[in-house]
């Protein structure tokens, strides 16, 4: 990396400018007042009771015993505008404290959560082991080594950032108040994809989450935009970090970080257009994805560990002493760097930009960002996900278009276009039409028995791990995915005859207790799992569960002989001390019309 | 040995009759396959990922080039002298590796192909993303959905079964995202519904009915009918696994598996195919190939890893036999390979060419395609790496089109952007 080399050099040669930003940007969305929803289920046929189970298992990750009886009694109306006007969940945050990594800022995380090979060779640097065992494959000895001095120094191995990246999603999806808010934030981090599965970003994607996205879930697009655009994490995973103005335009004055030559990195400009915002016939060419990554050279980020540190010290310190003199624009980790921006004039879908030098050049992707979070193609794209998230996988065209008006007449606002959905009768229409993701199904199970997620246990010697592996085998390791295009959201992507029979063990390990961190509360659902009727209606409220507990009472009568996996293999379901109780709830959980959202 | 026909007769057949009065949907095609000698036998590719990038230059080293002696000379492997081990002799210029001595004999074979210098005209020495690009097959372009081999499924346009497109890995790869079916298993052994008897009974025929029964009419949705044949599809799938003759599989030929996990996911894939249910794409990963450190030569670190691949795929061969062998091509895959030099911990760094293997019938086998320049250092990519001469696409499209029988005219769709020329490593090509 550029900076890694020589950051002060850069920093004196072009006498960077620091430009105040305005201290809007990344706070929470403008404080508009909530309306309350005209939501159709009435004149749609629709029970109180059904219209709270239909709007509790999209805008939450499903209902919890007796939420879908008190939200019909208070009104669903009154639920949404509640979930819509979020406000802080003090429970969830003092239970997260349990995960160190929680309350660390992005840098503090990057620089005390390190891979393996890194903890290695600070350990060399400190002469506790030999230059020669970093990167190998090293015995107990060596490894023992490195962890006494990793304990000593208050550094840790990545892969404890990785597990509890996925932990705190674990946790709020089943426990936080506010469900919408993190409905949402699934839906915007799916959406601006940011991976653990990538070495580079890795380290940032917690922090990517819980500052860039959560906060402003719920806010306007143009905010989550660049709130991600400007977040390591994106910079990292799409490259433009590493972009920079191609020689030409640099008057010849070549950009050589080692023996590497570095020039301009259009990964970020095109998914920005086709994914993030316009969508792939969103009326764009190649050579708008080239003018785009033209605008955004410059843009990249002070990153966490040593390099970046030394350069933010330099920083500081050439501030300190009014060198920098108001010429640097940093905000955060984000920092723009004007030398390696490219100042020629560009056109960009039909419009003339002039090419702005020095620290104004920062003002240029700013207007793209406008430009793009304003264009039609994007309010369309845009409107066409939300409806596929919370309505059908082939969303009515009608559907879309009033949702694209919404985005278009708010200027991008979540809340507006979620009201939208709500009022409009193809939301009411189209119950039971969507596949949960194993990450619903896996939350919607928990808050349906009540279950408490044991972040201590999860913590304690790696057993995440085995909730991880179930993950896995359902076909969603969280934050794993590769593609920048985030899961695909579709019945087809969920469904295959392999991870259903993954759910189908998976509902019966749980209802067992079988999984380290799951703890339910066994007592109470004996006595409402009596027979299939109480445990169906007591998991399905609001549902239909009468073809389901037909079904299931006709076949069951038969004696019952299990034929287990061997205990050592994984994901192995142990029935010997299963219960007819649970096993009544195992069913009802593994049944297809519990699949359904 | 387990015949196809056996299975069908004695395992499968015999679940199926008992317990369901009918046969899961897929198994009548095979089956028909199976008698009617006339109707050709599935085509199945087996792609084997080799995750961390192979140093192609010591898997199969060029003999007798002096600038490769000079810069890596902790890592050069001997020729073969009165004796002792060393290279074993591929033709003129090149030696194979020892630990690769299984595959050394079915190169004499001529089964066997070797294309060098093959990789990814994206010049990105980051495993993540040479991965990407080589299981997308479009170097250089990330918001790729797909996956190649996905897409060679769809371009196939076979009615699916749920074992047409098997990865023998937990999680899905790259190579298989997409919109065809597509099923992720570690380990077929794993691979049972544990509802308990009962149990799972009540739950198939809730699968298996949804949508029949005229008073639910909402399972006639999309949703519905998903879960119904997915949901019977893992009820067969997991039957026939769950067959003793399944379970009990002997290896035919006295095939001998390496106990590992490839060796375990290729003794899989073979006992798939010969069960006759419909497979056409395996996949199946090793890792371990970043070798930074202590890479060795005859010995060590590299040398184990090649054995394990080199024993694995000779004993999936083995067990194939006579009988299944023309229907198969098994093919290796890396993201790059490694720096022509030595690094300072006798290992070596992320590079850029390779070398893939190329197993199956109807080969020119028993050749080593592919450019490889005397490693002279200005004929090296950046004066450090063996350069890529050939595009891994040229490979992947030659091998979809003259093995599985994609359409020349479906290769945009497999490999969009692109239109190269085949390798040609097949002999009635």
């Amino acid at each position: 990396m550029l900076m890694r080399n020589k950051p002060l050099k850069l920093v004196a040669k072009f006498s960077l400018v620091v430009v105040p930003l305005c201290g809007t940007l990344f706070s929470n969305a403008l404080a508009d007042p909530v309306r309350v929803p005209q939501m159709p289920y009435k004149s749609l046929g629709l029970s109180r009771s059904q219209a709270a189970a239909h709007l509790l298992s999209r805008f939450s990750y499903g209902a919890t015993p007796g939420q879908v009886e008190q939200v019909a009694a208070r009104g669903p109306e009154v639920w949404f505008v509640e979930q819509l006007n979020a406000g802080k969940d003090n429970a969830t945050e003092v239970a997260l404290k349990q995960l160190p990594v929680e309350g660390l800022s992005l840098r503090d995380i990057a620089s005390t959560y390190l891979p393996q090979n890194v903890l290695d060779r600070q350990a060399a640097q400190q002469g506790v082991i030999d230059a020669s065992q970093v990167k190998g494959k090293n015995g107990p000895e060596v490894n023992r080594k490195v962890r006494e001095f990793a304990d000593a120094k208050g550094l840790h191995l990545e892969r404890e950032l990785v597990q509890q990246t996925v932990e705190q999603k674990l946790y709020r999806s089943v426990h936080t108040v506010n469900q919408l808010q993190e409905v949402m934030t699934e839906f915007w981090q799916n959406h601006f994809y940011v991976s653990l599965a990538k070495p580079q970003c890795r380290a940032f994607v917690y922090a990517y989450e819980r500052d860039a996205i959560r906060p402003a879930a719920l806010g306007r697009f143009r905010q989550i935009l660049e709130n991600s655009a400007t977040h390591p994490a994106m910079l990292y995973y799409l490259d433009n970090a590493q972009s920079v103005s191609n020689p030409p335009e640099m008057n010849n004055k070549m950009v050589v970080q080692g023996k590497k030559k570095r020039g301009l990195n259009e990964n970020f400009a095109r998914e920005l257009l086709e994914l993030h915002t316009l969508g792939v016939d969103g009326g764009y060419s190649q050579k708008d994805v080239v003018e785009v990554a033209r605008a955004l050279t410059g843009w990249t980020a002070v990153p966490g560990r040593g390099a970046g540190m030394r350069m933010q010290a330099q920083i500081d310190q050439a501030q300190s002493k009014g060198q920098l003199n108001n010429r640097l624009v940093q905000r955060g980790d984000f920092v723009f760097l004007p030398n390696q921006h490219d100042p020629r004039p560009k056109k960009i879908l039909g419009r003339n930009f002039p090419g702005l030098d020095g620290p104004n050049g920062y003002q240029e992707g700013e207007q793209v960002l406008d430009m793009l979070a304003e264009h039609p193609s994007t309010a369309q794209h845009i409107a066409r996900k939300l409806a596929i998230r919370f309505v059908d996988d082939h969303p009515d065209p009608a559907l879309i278009n009033k949702l694209a008006q919404q985005f278009r007449r708010s200027h991008g606002d979540t809340k507006a276009m979620l009201i939208a959905l709500v009022e409009s009768p193809e939301f009411w229409k189209t119950r039971s039409s969507k596949v949960k993701s194993p990450l619903e199904y896996y939350a919607s199970m928990m808050r349906a028995l009540g279950g408490q997620v044991d972040l201590a246990q999860l913590e304690n010697q790696g057993r995440a791990r085995v909730l991880g592996k179930w993950f896995e085998k359902m076909g969603q390791q969280l934050y794993h995915y590769q593609a920048p295009t985030g899961f695909p959201d579709r019945a087809e992507q969920w469904i295959n005859s392999g991870t259903l029979v993954s759910r189908i063990n998976f509902a019966f390990a749980l209802c067992g207790s079988q999984i380290p961190g799951l703890v339910l509360p066994q007592q109470q659902l004996q006595s409402v799992s009596k027979d299939l009727q109480s445990s169906a209606q007591y998991l399905m409220p609001g549902r239909d569960i009468e073809a389901t507990v037909a079904q299931v009472s006709a076949s069951s009568s038969k004696p019952e002989f299990f034929q287990s996996l061997k205990k050592n293999q994984d994901m192995a379901v142990d029935h010997e001390k299963f219960s007819s109780n649970q096993r009544n709830l195992a069913l009802i959980l593994s049944s297809p019309e519990f699949q359904k959202r | 040995m387990m015949t196809r026909r056996a299975l069908l007769k004695t395992g499968a057949l015999a679940v199926f009759s008992t317990t369901l009065g009918g046969l899961p949907t897929f198994i009548p095609r095979a089956a028909l396959a199976a008698t009617n000698n006339k109707s050709p036998k599935n085509k199945v590719l087996v792609a084997i990922f080799q995750r961390g990038a192979m140093d192609g230059l010591m898997a199969v080293q060029p003999q007798n080039d002096a600038n490769l002696t000079k810069l890596r000379s902790g890592l050069i492997i001997p020729s073969t002298s009165a004796g002792k081990e060393g290279l074993l002799n591929l033709d003129d210029r090149f030696g194979l590796h020892p630990g690769a001595s299984a595959l050394h004999k079915l190169y004499q074979s001529k089964e066997l192909c070797v294309v060098h210098g093959i990789g990814s005209p994206d010049n990105t020495r980051s495993h993540f993303d040479a991965q990407d690009y080589m299981e997308t097959g479009t170097p250089g372009r990330k918001g790729t959905g797909s996956g190649w081999l996905n897409r060679a499924i769809g371009a196939l346009g076979h009615e699916p079964t749920p074992f047409q497109s098997v990865s023998l890995t937990t999680a899905l790869p790259r190579s298989m995202y997409g919109e065809c079916p597509s099923l992720a298993v570690g380990n077929l052994d794993e691979f049972k519904v544990q509802a308990g008897s009962a149990g799972n009974q009540s739950l198939e025929s809730l699968y298996r009915d949804l949508g029949d029964d005229k008073k639910s009419k909402k399972d006639q949705s999309q949703v519905g009918q998903l879960l119904k044949k997915r949901g019977s599809d893992a009820f067969d799938a997991t039957k026939i696994v769950s067959t003793s003759e399944f379970r009990n599989y002997r290896p035919a030929n006295g095939a001998d598996y390496p106990k590992t996990n490839l060796g375990r996911s290729l003794r899989q894939i073979a006992q798939l195919i010969k069960s006759g249910v419909g497979l056409e794409i395996a996949f199946t990963e090793q890792g371990g190939w970043d070798t930074h450190v202590g890479q060795g030569t005859i010995q060590g670190n590299f040398s184990r890893q090649l054995k394990e691949l080199s024993d694995s795929i000779a004993a999936f061969w083995t067990d194939l036999g006579d009988g299944y062998q023309d229907q198969v091509m098994l093919m290796t895959m890396t993201e790059f390979g490694r720096t022509v030099h030595q690094n300072g911990s006798n290992g070596t760094d992320h590079g850029r060419g390779s070398c893939m293997f190329v197993l199956g019938h109807g080969l020119k086998g028993g050749q080593v395609f592919g450019k490889v320049p005397e490693l002279a250092l200005e004929n090296l990519e950046d004066k450090r790496d063996l350069p890529v001469t050939t595009d891994f696409r040229s490979l992947f499209c030659d091998v979809a089109n003259h093995h599985l029988g994609v359409p020349s005219g479906k290769m945009s769709q497999l490999f969009p952007g692109w239109n190269g020329n085949q390798l040609g490593v097949f002999a009635r090509a």
